[in-house]
C-alpha cells in the first residue's frame, strides 16, 4: 500500500486519521504541526501528504515553501485538508504544487480512504 | 456577525459628492481673483482714457494761450503805431494792419480795427472829421445822445474775406452801447490788460445767436500816467479790438493726431448750446464721444469752459479688451482647474473608497472564514469518530446501536451543513463567492450525492430513483458549490415528503444546459407562498415543518449559488401532490 504523512495540530483528527489510514493497510506517519511534518521528511519520503493549513509554528503554506514540491518531491501528492476555505491560501496552496484541496469536515472515514485511492492512482 | 451587509454601494455617493466642496471652493476663490483682475483693467482703461485726455487737454489749452498771445502782440503792435506817431491816418492804419497779413498769420481773426472814444461834445466835429476822411455817409449809431461814445473808428478786415462790406458798416457803431461789449472794455481799461468780451453779435449778423467775441486792448493817452485804475480812467483814449467769428475758428490751431479725442470751447462756465464758440470734430455730437472732463479757465478776463471728449478707441485694442479677456480666460481657467480638482479628487476617493472596501471586506472574509473553522473542527472530530465506531473500528455492532449512531451522525452534519450555508450566505450577499469552475461529471456526482444522503432517505422509508442515461453528462462547474446546490434540493425534497414516498432525480441535456430536477410527492408548495421560497431565512409553515430542523437558508443558498454559475433553480409545485425543483447549470462558463 501507500506511505502517507499526516500533519494536523488537532489531535483528536491528527488519531483518528491514523486510525483510519492504518486500517485501510497504508504506512502513516503523523505531525502536529509543519516543523514537526518537515523533520519527518527528512528520513520519510511519503506517497502523500495530508496537510492541515492552520498549524501552530509552521502552517500548511509555509511546510509547502520549505518542502519545495515540484523541485525537490515532484512525485509527491499533497491533499490540502482543512477546515479553513480561504480562498487566498487555497490558491496559495495551489501554486506552491498542492494536488487537491478537501474541507475535512465534508470527508467521512471512507471518503478520506476513496480520496486517497484516487490521488494514488492518478499517479 | 455573518449577516453584516456589505459596504459595497455605501460610499458611492461620496466619490461624487466629496470633490464638489473643494472644487467648488477652488472655482469661487478664483472667479474672485478673477473679478479682482477684471477691476483693475476695467480702471486701467478708465486711467489710460483720462491721461489721453488730459495730455490732449494740455495741449489744446497751452496751444490756445500761444496764440492769443500772437494776437495780443499784434494789438500791442498796434498800440506801438499810435504811440509813435501824432495821429494815424485811415491809410496808415489800413497799410499796417495789411501788412501783418492776418489772413495767413493770425487765421481766426476777423479784423483789427480802432475805437475812438468821443464825448457828447466832441461828437459833431468828430463825425465831420471822419467823412472828410473819405468816409462820406459815416455817422454814429444807433442814434442818441450819450456822455461818451465808444466809436468804431478804423477797421480792416481780413484781406480777401467776404466780411470786407460788413466791417466797413460796423464803422461808427458806439459798441458802449451793447452791454457785454462795454462791460469787457471797461474791465480792459480797468485793468490794462488786453480782454475778451463775452459772446456778441457780430454787426449784422444775419443767425440767431450770438456769433462772435471780441478782443479789447486798452488805448491810454500818452502824456498820461496810467499806473492805477483811477489814473487809467482818466488816461483811456480808446482801444484797439479785434472780432472773431465763431465756427471754425480754431481749426488751423490744433494738430490734434488722436483721432478718438474731441473738445468743445463754450464761453462761461457752463456748457450749453448757446455759448459753444467751437468743436473740435464735426462728429462730436455721435454717442461714439463721451465726455470725459471739463476744465474752467479765465482767458483774458473771461471765463471760457473745455469740454472734453473721447471715444473708445482712445485707449488701445490691447487695453480695452483686457476686461472681457480676464473674464472669459479667467472663467474658462478656473472651470477647467475645478473640473481638474473634482475628477483628481473623485479618482482618488473612488480608490480609497475601492481599497478600503476591499480591506475591509477581505479582513470580513478572514473573520468568517477563522470563525467556520473554529465551528467546523470538533464537529469534524466528531464525525470521524462517530463513523469510526459505525464502521465496526471498535467491534461489530448490532443494529439499533447503528441506528442511534447514525442519529448522532446526521444531527452533527446537519451543523456543519449549518456552518457552511452561514458562511457561503455571507460571502454571496457580500460579492465574495468566487467560482472555481472544473469539468464536473454530473451524473456521478448526484449518484454520490444520493449515496450521501441514503441514510437519511433511507430512514424515512424514502426511495430515490435516478437513472442516468449512459452518455456521460459533463458541465463546467464548481464542484462544491454544485454539490451543496443538489444536496440541498435533495435534502428538501426528502424533507417535505412523508415517509414511504418516492423522489425522482432526472439528469438531462437542454440547449447547452444541464438540468436536474428533483421531483418530490410530498406536501407541496401552496401558490400563495411561491414567492417566499426563495427568500433567505424562509420557511414555509406545512404539516411537516415542524418536525423538520432546518435553517431556512438552503434555499436561498442554493439558488445563489445557481446564479454565480449563470444558472437558475425554478420550481413546480402544487399542494398535496409534490414540487419539481430543477437546477439549470450552462455546461461553458463564459
Amino acid at each position: 500500500m501507500a506511505k502517507i504523512l499526516i500533519a494536523e495540530d488537532e489531535k483528536a483528527l491528527n488519531d483518528a486519521y491514523v486510525m483510519i489510514l492504518k486500517k485501510a493497510g497504508h504506512t502513516v506517519k503523523s505531525a502536529l504541526d509543519g516543523s514537526e511534518a518537515l523533520k519527518i521528511t527528512e528520513k520519510f519520503e511519503p506517497d502523500v501528504i495530508l496537510l492541515d493549513l492552520r498549524m501552530p509554528e509552521v502552517g500548511g503554506i509555509e511546510f509547502l515553501e520549505r518542502y519545495n514540491l515540484p523541485e525537490k518531491h515532484p512525485k509527491v501528492k499533497v491533499i490540502i485538508f482543512s477546515n479553513l476555505d480561504m480562498q487566498k491560501e487555497i490558491d496559495k496552496a495551489f501554486k506552491l504544487g498542492a494536488a487537491k484541496y478537501m474541507l475535512k469536515s465534508w470527508a467521512s472515514p471512507k471518503e478520506l480512504t476513496a480520496m486517497i485511492e484516487a490521488q494514488l492512482s492518478a499517479k | 456577525m455573518f449577516f453584516v451587509r456589505s459596504g459595497q454601494h455605501v460610499r458611492k455617493r461620496d466619490v461624487y459628492a466629496r470633490p464638489l466642496l473643494p472644487a467648488v471652493l477652488v472655482f469661487m476663490a478664483f472667479m474672485v481673483i478673477i473679478s479682482l483682475s477684471y477691476r483693475t483693467a476695467r480702471n486701467e482703461i478708465t486711467n489710460q482714457r483720462r491721461n489721453a485726455v488730459t495730455q490732449n487737454a494740455a495741449f489744446v489749452e497751452s496751444t490756445l494761450y500761444q496764440r492769443f498771445s500772437i494776437y495780443e502782440d499784434t494789438l500791442r503792435a498796434a498800440n506801438g503805431l499810435f504811440l509813435s506817431s501824432e495821429q494815424v491816418s485811415r491809410d496808415e492804419w489800413t497799410s499796417f494792419v495789411n501788412s501783418l497779413k492776418l489772413a495767413e498769420r493770425y487765421p481766426g481773426i476777423r479784423a483789427v480795427g480802432f475805437i475812438d472814444l468821443v464825448t457828447n461834445e466832441e461828437k459833431e466835429a468828430y463825425i465831420s472829421a471822419v467823412q472828410a476822411d473819405n468816409v462820406p455817409n459815416f455817422t454814429v449809431y444807433p442814434e442818441g445822445e450819450r456822455p461818451v461814445y465808444a466809436s468804431l473808428t478804423y477797421v480792416v478786415p481780413t484781406a480777401g474775406q467776404d466780411l470786407d462790406t460788413r466791417s466797413s458798416a460796423a464803422l461808427g457803431y458806439d459798441m458802449y452801447t451793447d452791454p457785454s461789449r462795454k462791460l469787457a472794455m471797461d474791465k480792459a481799461s480797468a485793468s490794462g490788460e488786453p480782454t475778451l468780451s463775452g459772446l456778441v453779435n457780430l454787426v449784422q449778423n444775419s443767425e440767431s445767436r450770438p456769433n462772435g467775441f471780441l478782443f479789447f486792448m486798452p488805448i491810454y493817452k500818452q502824456n498820461m500816467p496810467h499806473d492805477t485804475d483811477a489814473q487809467r480812467q482818466q488816461a483811456l483814449d480808446g482801444f484797439f479790438y479785434a472780432p472773431f467769428l465763431v465756427g471754425n475758428i480754431f481749426d488751423s490751431f490744433f494738430d490734434i493726431e488722436e483721432p478718438a479725442f474731441a473738445f468743445s470751447i463754450y464761453v462761461g462756465d457752463r456748457i450749453q448750446d448757446e455759448t459753444l464758440i467751437y468743436e473740435s470734430n464735426p462728429a462730436l455730437g455721435s454717442p461714439a464721444f463721451k465726455q470725459v472732463s471739463q476744465n474752467t479757465i479765465t482767458f483774458y478776463g473771461q471765463k471760457w469752459t473745455f469740454a472734453y471728449y473721447a471715444t473708445e478707441n482712445i485707449v488701445p485694442y490691447t487695453v480695452r479688451s483686457r476686461p472681457i479677456g480676464v473674464i472669459v480666460g479667467g472663467g474658462i481657467f478656473s472651470a477647467a482647474l475645478a473640473a481638474i480638482i473634482y475628477l483628481l479628487i473623485q479618482r482618488r476617493t473612488r480608490a480609497l473608497t475601492y481599497s478600503e472596501q476591499k480591506k475591509l471586506e477581505s479582513a470580513k472574509d478572514e473573520l468568517l472564514s477563522l470563525a467556520s473553522h473554529q465551528l467546523r473542527t470538533p464537529a469534524t472530530a466528531v464525525k470521524q469518530y462517530v463513523s469510526m465506531v459505525k464502521e465496526g473500528f471498535a467491534g461489530e455492532l448490532n443494529s439499533e446501536q447503528k441506528k442511534l449512531l447514525s442519529m448522532a451522525y446526521e444531527s452533527n452534519e446537519r451543523q456543519l451543513t449549518i456552518v457552511d450555508d452561514l458562511l457561503y450566505v455571507a460571502r454571496i450577499d457580500a460579492g465574495q463567492a468566487a467560482l472555481r469552475p472544473e469539468q464536473v461529471d454530473v451524473n456521478a456526482l448526484v449518484a454520490s450525492v444520493i449515496d450521501d444522503q441514503k441514510t437519511v432517505t433511507r430512514s424515512r422509508r424514502q426511495v430515490v430513483s435516478f437513472k442516468p442515461q449512459r452518455r456521460a453528462i459533463v458541465a463546467e462547474a464548481d464542484p462544491q458549490y454544485l454539490r451543496m446546490i443538489l444536496e440541498n434540493l435533495l435534502s428538501n425534497a426528502s424533507k417535505y415528503s412523508h415517509e414511504r414516498t418516492r423522489i425522482d432525480v432526472s439528469v438531462k441535456m437542454s440547449s447547452g444546459n444541464v438540468l436536474i430536477s428533483f421531483t418530490d410527492h410530498g406536501v407541496g408548495i401552496a401558490p400563495e407562498d411561491f414567492n417566499d421560497v426563495f427568500l433567505k431565512f424562509s420557511r414555509i409553515p406545512n404539516e411537516l415543518s415542524r418536525q423538520i430542523a432546518g435553517s431556512g437558508i438552503g434555499l436561498y443558498l442554493a439558488k445563489q449559488l445557481a446564479l454565480l454559475h449563470n444558472g437558475d433553480i425554478t420550481f413546480t409545485s402544487k399542494p398535496q401532490k409534490g414540487s419539481t425543483f430543477t437546477v439549470r447549470i450552462p455546461v461553458k462558463q463564459s
